[in-house]
């Protein structure tokens, strides 16, 4: 079974609030002191991936630095990784590249996508990338079944061993987290699947050796001219701000009380 | 009157069956000494072992023959069984090579007063050391009836014989007044004393008791560094990293294994096994002394699972008579899991992910490594050329809420103190040490060259800091990487200060003081932060001796069992000195100690002590200062979850 696993680089979501500062006018986070680390549901989708077994590729559409998101999925024992050198931007434009990408180095059983990025959280671009290649799309899914010599393979949530799927599945079975509890879908791959987080798919720590290993292997390098995408103008961001809190204190009266929070309450 | 001396082999015919049955006593004694000399040459190399023979030799006497971390009856086993070896050898120069040296004064004083003196130490310190076992081990048993035995035939030849010098041999010649006269007692004693002697050296290889032979030849070898530089550096061209299998040890760690005596004093200070955990620094070392070539180095889960309960305090390599390393070896089976395997504990995997994303070991902070310079003028190194010391803040420092008040103390005493200093702000990395002591050497070498570089960058000379982990790594471990800088603990650059009457010295009474492992026992410095905090009550296992707050090696990383804590130990400890302040020079001993005291008495770090004496005394104020603030790092950080709350929230998966 052929996997691509797509994999967003963005700023660490855990830098410090005092420390996260916009530049408002060309309505972008700044970089600051934060690190780039990547999102945490794609390597939900990677681990997914890994227990799923299969031969697995992990795609990445970003600037130089997103190199390092694929080293550590190459370390987490990907099979294959490439890498488009572009800056992103909007998700209809960052679908059109992927499913680009995804086109020349097929056929592919499984896309894999994290259900949105820990950045700008739109969570679009699973579903456009779905889209974009005529595939349907299972979203919010935390576990995959695969139909394998006509039994369900589950993930054993440990090994990872790509020559367990031999065939491309003939069905897979998806476990959707929905508001009332879960949903089982099957599907006829190739499909597209947005992954969230669940307790059986937290990101495994890659071995050092394989760290060291992941620095020597070779990447699929594309550009977005090469993938011949032009870019979306389908959106624009009008405004950037980060909220402000504001808290107040008034110290009331006796007199007067009930009538005062009255007016406070009907202000609010 | 003759000359002084006695007739060797009185009432002893056929002396050849003696050198008969020798020879093959000596020849099984070597051949079981031979094997594990091979197995001590089949480890890998380890350089460095030899240097400073001076030294060296100091400490082999030291620790040899005046036993220095070994009660008094230890001492006079040795000194019995060296005296009672030599006067053994002297018989058969005189008797079989002609010497004639047991003559006169030499005979009177040596051989016989010294002799008999020594041979009733042995006795006594057999019956003192069983007396603590405590039981009568097969060893001292045979010790025991080796020296019984020698009195005895010594007793029956001085009444058989009415020796004019028997006054000499005070022991034996008291035990003669009671024996009666038997020659045939006397030869049948003899040889039985003879024949369980050498039965004793042939077998003594096979035993524990080979640490006669290998415990000098383990101290002549030992570590002259601090503890603190005591790692192994790693080769990442290896074929495996850190330590699998009992062939990835070095030669020198198999020889500690067998030099070790099972006496028990490292499991005894250890302190997770004080708290009841399962690990046993000296169960490690026998346990790997009894394996077999070529086998896994951790057997099972129970032994791994000890792994990660060290704290990497080194007690046990401080406590340890014959110097083993035990500690050390417990970094090179985590290094195995870690790096080969990516097997260990859930906490100290987020702490390892927080280190290669962030640069330091806490998940879930909000705190940025600035948010304590807010109302002092400190500034980047950058900004400041002609600063003369970099203060390094730590991880710890910046980031766990509390330790923020250690560095503006710590800061404020600089500036009152006209030291021209400067901080790396947002580009400090943690040291590495977490990294080091939980396994990941490949991190620790990453972060080491990262801030390396930044110190070279922005020509560092000198540095500063509250922190011990960071002053060990700077002092011990970077050098390798090429760094030259001086390294100061504050606790040592606030004395100075201090002493140059830069600053007043501390006047708060009733402070004790907690000893962090890698400021104290470590690196060897005492006596710096108890002038500084001016404590002057000591808790019952202070400074080499003292006892660990739990927080080292990772493992303030991980949630330990309620019952099961090392800080509770440790706070109670320090409150029942009866202490008002509890001093502590560290930013991982202040969380530890403050979660175990918990409200019992005060917690201060040095700096904060030393700051309060600063101001006038305002009574109300001074007792403020540094009060016990609450931690907003968790002690033990959960994996990163998603950092959004979009959508499906925790509670409602699964
Ligand atoms: S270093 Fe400390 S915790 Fe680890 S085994 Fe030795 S005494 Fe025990
Ligand atoms: S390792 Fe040292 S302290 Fe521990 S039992 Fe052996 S000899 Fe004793």
């Amino acid at each position: 079974m052929n996997i691509v696993v797509c994999m967003k680089q963005i700023l660490d979501p855990e830098v410090p609030a005092r420390d996260f500062r916009i530049d408002a006018a060309r309505r972008e986070a700044e970089r600051g002191s934060a690190s780039l680390v990547t999102n945490i549901f794609c390597e939900n989708a990677l681990e997914t991936a890994l227990q799923s077994g299969g031969n697995i590729t992990a795609l990445t559409y970003g600037p130089e630095s997103a190199e390092d998101t694929l080293r550590k999925a190459l370390a987490m024992k990907a099979n294959a990784a490439a890498h488009v050198a572009g800056e992103g931007g909007h998700p209809l434009h960052v679908a059109q590249v992927l499913a680009a990408a995804i086109r020349k180095l097929g056929p592919f059983d499984l896309i894999l996508t994290g259900r949105e990025s820990g950045d700008w959280g739109a969570g679009q671009t699973g579903a456009l990338l779905a889209e974009e290649l005529g595939l349907p799309c299972v979203s919010f899914a935390d576990k995959i079944e695969v139909m394998n010599d006509g039994g369900w393979q589950m993930a054993d949530g440990k090994a990872s061993d790509s020559s367990a799927i031999r065939h491309p599945p003939s069905a897979i079975r998806v476990r959707r987290q929905t508001d009332a509890g879960f949903e089982t879908v099957e599907a006829q791959p190739p499909l597209v699947v947005t992954i969230t987080n669940a307790e059986h798919n937290v990101p495994r720590i890659p071995k050092v050796r394989d760290v060291m290993m992941a620095h020597k292997q070779p990447l699929t390098r594309f550009t977005v001219d090469e993938l011949g995408v032009a870019p979306a103008d389908y959106y624009e961001i009008v405004e950037l701000a980060i909220p402000q809190k504001e808290t107040r204190c008034e110290l009331l009266d006796v007199d007067g009380l009930a009538q005062r929070i009255a007016e406070i309450t009907a202000a609010l | 009157m003759k000359e002084p001396t006695r007739e060797i082999y009185w009432n002893i015919s056929h002396i050849w069956l003696m050198y008969a049955l020798l020879v093959p006593a000596i020849a099984i004694g070597a051949w079981g000494i031979w094997r594990r000399v091979q197995r001590w040459r089949r480890g890998k190399a380890d350089a460095s072992r030899f240097d400073r023979p001076t030294l060296r030799i100091k400490r082999l006497l030291d620790h040899s023959l005046a036993q220095r971390r070994n009660p008094i009856f230890h001492r006079l086993l040795t000194w019995g069984f060296i005296v009672l070896t030599i006067a053994t050898i002297i018989v058969a120069l005189d008797a079989d090579f002609g010497t004639a040296i047991m003559r006169g004064r030499f005979y009177l004083y040596f051989q016989s007063l010294t002799v008999d003196v020594f041979g009733a130490f042995v006795l006594v310190a057999c019956i003192a050391l069983a007396a603590r076992r405590p039981r009568f081990t097969p060893l001292l048993a045979a010790i025991f009836v080796i020296a019984l035995t020698g009195f005895l035939v010594e007793a029956l030849r001085i009444a058989a014989t009415h020796d004019p010098w028997a006054a000499w041999s005070p022991f034996g010649n008291l035990i003669a007044k009671v024996v009666p006269v038997s020659v045939v007692a006397h030869r049948t004693l003899w040889w039985t004393h003879l024949a369980i002697t050498f039965a004793f050296f042939a077998w003594l290889p096979f035993t524990q008791l080979r640490h006669i032979i290998t415990s000098p030849l383990n101290l002549y070898t030992s570590n002259l560094a601090p503890i603190g530089a005591n790692l192994k550096s790693v080769d990442f061209e290896q074929e495996r990293l850190g330590v699998a299998t009992l062939d990835d040890f070095t030669w020198k760690d198999r020889l500690d294994f067998d030099a070790c005596t099972e006496c028990g004093k490292c499991t005894d200070a250890c302190p997770a096994h004080t708290v009841g955990k399962m690990l046993s620094p000296r169960d490690i070392i026998i346990e790997l002394r009894d394996r077999d070539e070529g086998s896994a180095a951790i057997a099972g889960a129970a032994a791994a699972q000890a792994l990660w309960e060290c704290t990497t305090c080194a007690a046990c390599v401080e406590a340890c008579p014959v110097f083993i390393e035990q500690m050390p070896k417990i970094v090179d089976m985590r290094r195995h899991l870690v790096m080969d395997e990516a097997d260990f504990p859930d906490g100290m995997q987020s702490a390892v992910m927080s280190l290669e994303k962030r640069g330091h070991p806490f998940t879930g902070t909000q705190a940025t490594r600035v948010d304590w310079t807010q109302g002092l003028d400190v500034q980047h190194v950058s900004a400041a050329k002609d600063a003369d010391v970099l203060f390094w803040v730590g991880c710890g420092g910046a980031l766990i809420e509390r330790n923020q008040k250690v560095i503006r103390a710590t800061a404020q005493l600089m500036q009152k103190a006209n030291v021209k200093f400067a901080i790396l702000g947002r580009d400090e990395k943690c040291s590495g040490d977490p990294a080091r002591r939980i396994g990941n050497e490949f991190l620790f070498e990453m972060l080491a060259k990262d801030n390396l570089a930044n110190f070279t960058k922005h020509n560092v000379r000198k540095v500063v800091t509250p922190c011990p982990h960071c002053f060990n790594t700077f002092k011990n471990e970077y050098p390798r990487y090429g760094a030259t800088f001086e390294v100061q603990h504050h606790s040592e650059f606030l004395e100075q200060l201090v002493d140059e009457g830069k600053l007043a010295p501390a006047r708060e009474d009733g402070v004790t003081f907690h000893d962090p492992c890698y400021l104290g026992r470590q690196n060897g410095v005492y006596d710096a932060p108890r002038k500084v905090a001016n404590a002057t009550i000591e808790m019952e296992r202070s400074r080499n001796k003292s006892f660990c707050c739990g927080g080292g090696g990772g493992m303030s990383f991980v949630d330990e069992p309620s019952d099961q804590r090392v800080n509770q130990e440790r706070a109670n400890e320090a409150v029942a000195t009866g202490a008002k302040t509890l001093a502590v020079s560290c930013p991982f001993c202040m969380s530890m100690m403050e979660d175990g005291v918990r409200g019992r008495m005060r917690v201060q770090d040095i700096s904060e002590v030393l700051w309060a004496s600063q101001q006038p005394v305002i009574p109300s104020v001074a007792r403020d200062l540094g009060g016990r603030g609450a931690m907003n790092v968790p002690r033990s950080p959960t994996r990163p979850g998603p950092s959004l709350t979009l959508g499906m929230t925790e509670g409602e998966q699964n």
